[in-house]
């Protein structure tokens, strides 16, 4: 993990509509683009990524031969004058998954910040803080709970339900990452024991990571089996055509 | 990382959760009853709006649970939501 960078409001001088740029690094584009909006989130609590330019300024590598060992990928991200935003204000939506979602964590008694945004027709919060291990808990029980009373929150009685993400400090994009990895795991263990394996019960989420990163795979099938919340993910050997 | 602690916050976060999800939030009483170890919490809501906070197969009661007890582990202690009907 690396310090975060400065935060500077970039004043040009000529009017009062501050501009705000921030750099961040990491490991990948993609992760440093993360950061620097998750920075901007931290003085503009409302960020709509279609309102952010992205500059890759490093791409950073892997590490080289010459012992010159990997370097960082390093964007710059810039949020828009407010006038040439094309989010605008902020939907009310975002602003009420914000609200409760910052109330809450504090009620909670974690000292946290909350940055909200929609993504297409999904919103988002983003909470970040030092020790959020309570907020997220076993397996994400937590933010998982927390997220599930969101969604109820935002979307009311209304019929078309937004999709509501809440995360922590990258921990969604963590426990996919831990996801993929297991369904390679017992894949594996099926290909080689011939036998099915059931795994923990998980969230219709979480069980979607693990059917979509075995949909192709040649040798195993996987179902979903049982009833909520014990519902699982049942991995086993394919069965021969015909 | 202060809290007020003890059963006060924990109250004020079910109380906050359950105004959060029902029509009538004027309507919603948490009456916390603490011992060393436990808090037992007792939510009551109008009568419409039980639904709201149990929710199809007690979901939505099973995720304020959760919620509400991993607060309380910060206190050491244990937290048990009862909800009136």
């Amino acid at each position: 993990m690396t310090e975060p960078d400065d935060l500077q409001p970039l004043d040009d001088g000529e009017d009062d509509d501050t501009e705000f740029a921030t750099l961040a690094g990491a490991a990948t584009i993609q992760e440093a683009k993360r950061k620097a909006l998750d920075q901007l989130r931290k003085v503009v609590p409302y960020v709509n990524e279609a309102d952010v330019d992205f500059v890759v300024m490093e791409e950073g590598s892997k590490g080289g031969f010459f012992g010159r060992g990997k370097s960082e990928a390093r964007v710059e991200a810039r949020l828009r004058p407010s006038g040439e935003r094309v989010a605008g204000d902020l939907p009310s939506a975002a602003e009420v998954l914000r609200e409760f979602v910052h109330t809450t964590v504090e009620l909670m008694g974690i000292e946290a910040h909350v940055g909200a945004s929609v993504v297409g027709e999904a919103l988002r919060a983003d909470i970040s803080g030092d020790d959020l291990g309570l907020l997220i808990g076993r397996h994400g029980a937590t933010i998982d709970a927390l997220q599930y009373i969101a969604a109820i929150v935002v979307n009311g009685d209304r019929r078309e339900r937004r999709q509501v993400t809440v995360d922590a400090e990258g921990y969604r994009e963590r426990r996919e990452v831990a996801l993929s990895s297991l369904a390679e795991r017992t894949a594996q263990k099926v290909v080689r024991e011939g036998a099915a394996v059931a795994l923990k019960p998980m969230t219709a989420a979480e069980r979607k990571v693990i059917h979509l990163h075995l949909k192709d795979h040649p040798r195993v099938e996987t179902v979903s089996e049982g009833n909520e919340p014990f519902r699982a993910v049942v991995v086993s050997p394919k069965r021969p055509p015909g | 990382m202060e809290t007020t602690g003890g059963s006060g916050m924990l109250k004020d976060l079910l109380e906050y959760l359950a105004k959060s999800l029902v029509d009538s939030p004027d309507e919603v009483h948490v009456e916390a009853t603490e011992t060393d170890t436990t808090v037992v919490l007792e939510l009551s809501v109008a009568k419409d709006d039980v639904g709201k906070v149990i929710g199809k197969q007690g979901r939505i009661a099973r995720a304020l649970r959760t919620i509400v007890k991993a607060s309380a582990v910060r206190d050491g202690k244990r937290a048990i939501v009862e909800i009136i009907d």
